[in-house]
C-alpha cells in the first residue's frame, strides 16, 4: 500500500516556515562576541528538521540547501570554525532562499535552481574554507623567543592607490603593539622592507602587516619572497613566538591547542585578528574581515579611505581561495600538509571553562522561559468556534426573552439559571474572541532583518527599537497591517535617516535609531514609527505638489503638508533609489490603512525626525456601531464616521430648486441623504420633521443621513456579504442582530461619495 | 427543519434498468415537478423573516443569518412566475452549495429523492420560458410524471439570477 504523502505536505510547509522563521530571528539575536552554545543548538536543530522533514517528502532542493546549512551550523555548533558575520549573511540568504523554495513546492513562484546552487556553493565555501584554516593551523608551532629587533617584507596589493596612507596607518597600528618603526623603505622589487625596534610579538605583527600586503607577500627577517611564499602565507604561525597573554579569550574553538597552553593567544577565532587586546584593530577593518570577503567585494568599496580599501581587497584575498591572482602553486604546499596532519579532534569542552559569562547569563535568563506551550489550530476552525458562541449568544437572548416574561417568584431556579447562562456565554465570547489576537511581534520580528538588510546596503548605521511587542491585534488585521508597516519603516531609513557622516556633521550619533512602538488606546491600537532623522522638507514639499499642479499654499498647516506625502505619485527624494522615491507606496500605505478602518497621521521636525502613527480599531470582526431604523429595517452605521446626530427643526432645513437639500447644523451647510432613497427602500418616513438626521464624515466630506429613528450602539460582529452574495452599492457588511435577524452595515464612503452626485457613476 | 438526508428515498426498479442513476431532490412550484441534484443540497429549513438587500431584484428575497453565516434566499416561484407567492409556516427553503456558495431558495414544497437513470432523463425541446433551456439538464419521467431535472449550480451562478458579482458561465 502506498501512503499519499501530499496530505502531509501542509503539516510539513507550515512546521518549515515557522522553523525558517525561528532561524532567522536567532541568527539575527546572534552576538557574535559570545556565541550561546545553547543558541546554536537551536538554530542547528531548526536546519536539522527542516532538512529531515524535507528529506521524507522527497524535496530534494530543500534538503540539499538545509544539509550545506547544516554543515556549517554544525562545525560552529562543534567549536570547529567560528561564527562570522559572512556565515550569519549566507545563513540567512539561505534561510531566504528555503522560504522561497518551501514557497514554490506549496505552488507561490517558482524554485530557482540557479539559487540553490549559488547559496550552496556559498555556504561550502565557508565552511570548507574554515575548515581547512583551521587544519593548516593544526600544525604544532615551535616557540620562540621574542627578537629584540624584527625585520618584515611585503608587498602591497597592486589595487592600492594610497601606499603612503597605508603605510602610516600600518605604522600607527604597530605603535599600539609597542613597537616602533625604524625603518620604511621600498626595494627595487617593489617590496616594503621594514625594520621595526623594541620587543615584539612576532604575530601581531603579522596579523597586523597581513591585513595590508599583497596575499602570501608577508616575510619575516631577509627571507626573498619565493622562500617565504609557502610558508609565510600559509602556515601562519610558523614563527610564532606565541606567548600566553592572560585573560585573553580563548575560544578554543579550533580546539588546536588544548594540549598547548602556550598557544591559546593565537588560538582565538578571529585568527587573532579583534579580540586580541594587544592588537585592536579598528571597526571599519573588522567589519570588512569579519565578511572574510568572500571574494564579492573585495575590489573595494569605493567610499572608504584608501587605506580601508587596500586592507579590504588584501582581506578578501586572506580568504586563501578563490579569484584573487593567489597562484595555485602557492596554495598545494598548504594542502598537502593538512592531509598529512590531520586535526586533532575538537573537544567541545575545551570551550567551556572559557565561555564569556555574559552568554552564561543570557542563557540562564532564557531557562526560565519554559517550553512550547501552545498548539497549531487552523484559523477556519477558530472562525467556525467564534460563529459558534455567536449562536449561543444570539439563542442565550432568546432564552432571556421569552424567561423575562415569566413569573420570577415561580421560576425562581430557571431565572437563575438564565442569569448565570448569560454571564457564562459573555465570558466564552470574550475569550473565544481572544483566541484571535496575536501580539505584535509577530509583525515587529520581520524588522531587524529588514533593518539590517536596508541599512547595510545604503550604507547607514541604524539601530531598530521595538516597544510593545505584547500588544495584541486581530489576526486579520496583524496580517495586512505588516506591508504598510514595513513601507513605513523602509521610508524612514531611506528618507529620514541620514549617512552617518552626515549625521555626525549635524552632531548627531553616527547610529540613527528607528523606533516601533505599539500600544493600546481608548479601543485602538496605535503604531508608532519613529526616526531621528531629517525629518520631512517643508519646502521641497510644497515645491514638489505645486509642480504636480496640487491645490496648495504657503499658510498650509505643518500637517497638512505632510498629508501631501499620501499624494498618489508623491515623491520627494532627489534619487530614485531601490528601495523608495518612486512615489508608489505611501499613497498605497494610506489606503490600506484606510481599508482597515485606521488612520495615519504624520508628526515631523526639521532636523529632529519623523513619526508615523498608525491608528487601528482591535479587531477586524467587530465594529462598534449605531443602529438606525427606516421602516421595518435596521442599519448599522459604523460609529467612527459619525460625527453628530441631530432632530432637525423646519428653520434648519433649506431647500435649493424646490427640493429640501441642505441642512444648516451651525456654520456649515450639508447635503440631506435620505437612506430610504438611497437604498430604494419603499417604507420610511419622508418628512424630515419626524425623523433623525446623523451627521457622517468621510475623507473630509460631511453629509447629513436622514433616517426614521436611533435605534442604539453596540458591538456588532462583521460578516461577509459577498461571501455568497455580491456587493451591494452602499451597504459594507452584514452582521446578526442580538435577536438573530441580520443586519447590514452602511458603507459610509460610498453613501458620503453618493450624496456628491458620484453615485450614479458608482452604481 | 429537516435535513436532506432524513427526506424519505424512494428508489424505483426504473433505476436498475436505466443504468448509472443519480438521486436528485425533487421539489413543487406550484403545479410544476422540479429535480435537483441531491449533493448541491444542503439542507431543508423552513422559510424565516429575511433582511431585505438595497437595489436586488424582486426574487432575490433578503440574506438570512444561517448559523452565522449570511446566506442570499432567492424565491424561485417569483422567479419562474409559477405558484402563489405565499409565505405560510410549511413554505420550504432549500439551502444549496453551489461552487462554493451558500444559497437558499424558497420553493413550495419539497417531494421525495429519486434515484433516476441516465435513460430516464430526455432531452428537452427548445422552448421559451422564464427558465432558459440552457440551464434545463433533462426531462425526468417517471410513471405520468414529468420532471424538469434543472443544473442548479449553472443557474444559481448565472447572470440571471444575480447572486455573484461575476458570473460563471
Amino acid at each position: 500500500m502506498t501512503v499519499d504523502m501530499s496530505q502531509f505536505y501542509q503539516v510539513f510547509f507550515e512546521e518549515a516556515a515557522e522553523h525558517l522563521a525561528n532561524m532567522e530571528q536567532m541568527l539575527l539575536d546572534i552576538d557574535l562576541d559570545s556565541i550561546d552554545d545553547e543558541e546554536m543548538n537551536a538554530i542547528f536543530r531548526a536546519a536539522h528538521s527542516i532538512k529531515g522533514s524535507a528529506g521524507t517528502f522527497g524535496f530534494q532542493d530543500l534538503a540539499q540547501v538545509t544539509h550545506e546549512l547544516e554543515t556549517l551550523l554544525d562545525l560552529v555548533r562543534k567549536h570547529e570554525v567560528v561564527m562570522t558575520t559572512a556565515m550569519v549573511d549566507a545563513s540567512l540568504e539561505a534561510g531566504d532562499l528555503l522560504r522561497d523554495l518551501v514557497a514554490a513546492h506549496r505552488g507561490e513562484g517558482t524554485a530557482d535552481m540557479a539559487r540553490v546552487a549559488e547559496v550552496c556553493a556559498a555556504l561550502q565555501r565557508l565552511y570548507g574554507n574554515d575548515a581547512v584554516a583551521a587544519d593548516a593551523q593544526a600544525q604544532p608551532l615551535p616557540e620562540r623567543a621574542l627578537p629584540e629587533s624584527f625585520r618584515f617584507s611585503f608587498a602591497l596589493p597592486p589595487a592600492c592607490a594610497d601606499a603612503a596612507g597605508v603605510i602610516e596607518n600600518m605604522s600607527a597600528e604597530l605603535e599600539t603593539l609597542g613597537a616602533t618603526v625604524v625603518d620604511v623603505s621600498m626595494d627595487a622589487a617593489g617590496r616594503l622592507q621594514c625594520v621595526l625596534g623594541g620587543a615584539v610579538d612576532t604575530a601581531a605583527v603579522r596579523d597586523i602587516v597581513e591585513f595590508i600586503a599583497y596575499p602570501g607577500s608577508y616575510a619575516e627577517g631577509d627571507e626573498a619572497v619565493p622562500a617565504a611564499a609557502d610558508d609565510a602565507a600559509w602556515g601562519l604561525f610558523a614563527e610564532d613566538a606565541a606567548p600566553a597573554t592572560a585573560g585573553e579569550p580563548a575560544d578554543g574553538a579550533w580546539g588546536l591547542f588544548a594540549a598547548d597552553a602556550a598557544a591559546e593567544s593565537v588560538a582565538d577565532g578571529s585568527y587573532g585578528f579583534f579580540t586580541d587586546p594587544v592588537a585592536p584593530v579598528p571597526p571599519a577593518q573588522a567589519t570588512e574581515d569579519d565578511s572574510f570577503g568572500f571574494f564579492d567585494h573585495a575590489p573595494g568599496v569605493p567610499d572608504l579611505a584608501p587605506a580601508l580599501q587596500a586592507s579590504a581587497t588584501t582581506d578578501g584575498s586572506y580568504g586563501f581561495f578563490e579569484p584573487l591572482p593567489v597562484s595555485h602553486a602557492e596554495i598545494m604546499p598548504v594542502q598537502a600538509p593538512v592531509n598529512v596532519v590531520p586535526a586533532e579532534p575538537a573537544p567541545a569542552a575545551a570551550a567551556k571553562p572559557v565561555e564569556a559569562p555574559k552568554a552564561v547569563a543570557a542563557r540562564a535568563a532564557k531557562a526560565g522561559s519554559g517550553g512550547d506551550t501552545s498548539i497549531r489550530v487552523g484559523v477556519d476552525k477558530v472562525d467556525q468556534i467564534i460563529n459558534l458562541v455567536g449562536e449561543l449568544v444570539i439563542t442565550q437572548a432568546m432564552l432571556a426573552s421569552a424567561a423575562s416574561k415569566l413569573n420570577p417568584v415561580e421560576f425562581e431556579r430557571l431565572m437563575n439559571g438564565v442569569q448565570q447562562l448569560e454571564r457564562n456565554t459573555r465570558d466564552l465570547q470574550e475569550s473565544v474572541m481572544s483566541i484571535r489576537m496575536l501580539p505584535m511581534s509577530t509583525v515587529f520580528s520581520r524588522f531587524p532583518r529588514v533593518v539590517r538588510d536596508l541599512s547595510q546596503k545604503l550604507g547607514k548605521q541604524v539601530r531598530l527599537v521595538t516597544t510593545g511587542e505584547s500588544t495584541e491585534l486581530d489576526k486579520g488585521l496583524i496580517e495586512r497591517i505588516a506591508d504598510p508597516l514595513t513601507h513605513l519603516v523602509r521610508n524612514s531609513l531611506d528618507h529620514g535617516i541620514e549617512t552617518p557622516d552626515v549625521r555626525e556633521a549635524r552632531g548627531k550619533p553616527r547610529e540613527g535609531t528607528i523606533t516601533l512602538k505599539a500600544s493600546h488606546q481608548s479601543g485602538n491600537i496605535v503604531i508608532e514609527v519613529g526616526d531621528d532623522g531629517a525629518g520631512l522638507n517643508r519646502e521641497r514639499i510644497l515645491s514638489k505638489a505645486r509642480e504636480r499642479g496640487l491645490a496648495v499654499s504657503d499658510a498650509m498647516s505643518d500637517s497638512d503638508v505632510w498629508a501631501l506625502i499620501f499624494e498618489a505619485g508623491f515623491s520627494t527624494a532627489d534619487q530614485i533609489t531601490e528601495v523608495s522615491g518612486r512615489g508608489v507606496g505611501m499613497d498605497v500605505v494610506k489606503k490600506n490603512i484606510t481599508a482597515m478602518g485606521g488612520r495615519v497621521d504624520i508628526e515631523s521636525m526639521t532636523g529632529v525626525g519623523t513619526r508615523m502613527t498608525v491608528r487601528l480599531p482591535l479587531t477586524l470582526a467587530i465594529l462598534d456601531g449605531m443602529s438606525v431604523a427606516v421602516g421595518a429595517e435596521t442599519y448599522i452605521v459604523p460609529l467612527n464616521y459619525v460625527v453628530e446626530s441631530l432632530q432637525p427643526t423646519s428653520a434648519m432645513i433649506k431647500s435649493v430648486a424646490g427640493q429640501p437639500r441642505l441642512v444648516q447644523v451651525r456654520n456649515e451647510y450639508l447635503n440631506i441623504l435620505t437612506l430610504k432613497d438611497a437604498l430604494g427602500l419603499r417604507d420610511g418616513t419622508c418628512d424630515l420633521e419626524r425623523g433623525i438626521l446623523v451627521v457622517l464624515e468621510s475623507d473630509g466630506d460631511k453629509i447629513a443621513l436622514f433616517v426614521d429613528e436611533l435605534v442604539g450602539q453596540h458591538q456588532v460582529v462583521i460578516k461577509s456579504l459577498e461571501a455568497n452574495y455580491r456587493k451591494v452599492v452602499g451597504i459594507s457588511g452584514a452582521t446578526i442582530m442580538g435577536d438573530g435577524h441580520v443586519g447590514l452595515i452602511l458603507d459610509v464612503p460610498a453613501l458620503v461619495a453618493s450624496a456628491r452626485g458620484t453615485f450614479a457613476a458608482a452604481a | 427543519m429537516v435535513h436532506a438526508a432524513q427526506v424519505a428515498t424512494h428508489r424505483p426498479d426504473g433505476a436498475a434498468e436505466g443504468g448509472y442513476a443519480q438521486e436528485y431532490l425533487t421539489f413543487t412550484l406550484g403545479e410544476e415537478e422540479y429535480a435537483i441534484d441531491i449533493l448541491k443540497v444542503q439542507e431543508i429549513r423552513g422559510y424565516d423573516a429575511v433582511t431585505g438587500i438595497a437595489h436586488a431584484p424582486p426574487f432575490i428575497k433578503g440574506v438570512i443569518n444561517l448559523r452565522g453565516t449570511i446566506v442570499p434566499i432567492v424565491d424561485l416561484r417569483i422567479k419562474f412566475g409559477v405558484g402563489v407567492v405565499e409565505y405560510t409556516p410549511f413554505t420550504v427553503t432549500i439551502i444549496l452549495n453551489v461552487g462554493g456558495r451558500v444559497v437558499g431558495m424558497v420553493v413550495d414544497s419539497v417531494s421525495d429523492v429519486l434515484a433516476l437513470g441516465s435513460a430516464q432523463i430526455l432531452p428537452a425541446p427548445d422552448f421559451s420560458s422564464a427558465l432558459d433551456t440552457r440551464y434545463i439538464h433533462g426531462l425526468g419521467s417517471i410513471d405520468a410524471r414529468m420532471l424538469i431535472v434543472v443544473d442548479i449550480e449553472k443557474l444559481m451562478l448565472s447572470p440571471d439570477m444575480a447572486l455573484v458579482d461575476d458570473p460563471v458561465h
